[in-house]
């Protein structure tokens, strides 16, 4: 019979946690979690400046010259951010792949987190396309830049909620079978 | 609501900030120093330099703020970890402690850079390349925090009380 390790099921799904290559695959999670960091950072931090820090920064400007840079600021932004998007949906997917297994743990709390934490990364997602498609902004750009930011920030806190309760699920559920064995 | 309450969102509260301004924090000095660049490159050179002097002035009470509080949250992260931080697994690697260590000291580097590029009202020599290699310490500082959380969750679970470890001869 096979040792319970409670904790390698943080890192892989049931059918892979006696794979051989046990250490590339504990590598291959942590760069896609840093990259799925990494690409969270370069959308709130860019929405951040670009709503926040750039229109102060451009006030002694003229009018004409502060709007093309700001066509020429939203030009190099949106590259960063299409490319930011496609990689947190890649390493989403990953990440979730790998702790789908540790969501059935504790369904009630886990699944309503997960499920926020998506759905408003799709809805910040909408919201940046939809700002930053085609060669002008639309009118109401500042103001959604601002909910943009404010739905981020929330993106943030759900991924931040989802990750102490998986924790705490795992290490409930390994205590469980600890004290279960112990009976037995 | 009991302590265990205040604890845990004492808790979550830091996690949550300290993410968040690391975020603001390197998005923002890559928006800073990759894409306002070529986006003012066609001004003239007094504008431009104007143009960096106010968003410099704006972001350095950004990188201030996020220092204070990352600096003051990863204290607190750190205190609830510290037991599996100084726990010793089979392997050296595997030590969460060490990273920990790599990744706190290199992060107060990276904070101690951002803050010295906007201390004082002009900028120092070259910050385009100090912003470089500041934004390089910094993601350098993210894989090491994520290497930290993957070796903390490697390791093995606390202790469980056990039901054999009950005295022998209970109190009647």
């Amino acid at each position: 019979m096979q040792k319970f390790m409670p904790m390698r099921a943080i890192v892989l799904p049931l059918p892979m946690r006696h794979y051989k290559g046990f250490a590339s695959m504990i590598f291959t999670a942590i760069l896609s979690r840093w990259i799925h960091v990494i690409s969270a950072c370069l959308v709130i931090g860019g929405v951040f400046f670009i709503r926040y820090l750039v229109p102060p920064a451009l006030a002694p400007v003229d009018d004409n010259a502060s709007r093309e840079i700001l066509l020429s600021l939203r030009k190099y932004f949106k590259r960063v951010v299409h490319t930011a998007i496609l990689l947190l949906i890649i390493t989403g997917i990953f990440n979730t792949w790998l702790a789908w297994d540790k969501y059935k743990l504790d369904r009630a709390v886990l699944h309503p987190l997960w499920g926020t934490h998506i759905l408003l990364a799709a809805l910040a997602f909408s919201i940046a396309l939809y700002v930053l498609a085609g060669p002008l902004p639309p009118k109401s750009h500042r103001k959604l830049m601002a909910l943009n930011f404010a739905i981020l920030l929330l993106a943030v806190a759900a991924a931040s909620s989802l990750k102490w309760a998986r924790e705490r699920a795992v290490s409930q559920n390994a205590q469980q079978s600890a004290l279960s064995s112990d009976i037995r | 609501m009991n302590t265990y309450f205040w604890h845990l969102m004492a808790y979550l509260l830091a996690r949550y900030l300290h993410i968040v301004c690391s975020t603001v924090l390197v998005g923002g000095t890559l928006f800073y120093e990759m894409i306002v660049p070529p986006a003012i490159d066609e001004l003239k050179q007094e504008q431009q330099l104007l143009i960096f002097a106010r968003a410099r002035w704006f972001f350095k009470w950004l990188v201030w703020l996020s220092a204070v509080i990352i600096l003051a949250t990863g204290v607190v992260s750190t205190y609830g970890h510290w037991e599996d931080y100084m726990r010793e697994p089979l392997s050296a690697v595997a030590r969460p402690g060490w990273w920990w260590a790599a990744h706190a000291s290199c992060g107060a580097l990276a904070l101690l850079i951002s803050v010295s590029l906007t201390i004082g009202k002009a900028p120092p020599n070259q910050p385009i390349r100090w912003m470089r290699l500041n934004l390089i310490i910094l993601l350098l500082v993210m894989f090491l925090a994520s290497v930290t959380r993957q070796t903390r969750l490697e390791l093995p679970t606390h202790p469980v009380p056990s039901y054999r470890e009950a005295p022998e001869n209970p109190p009647r």
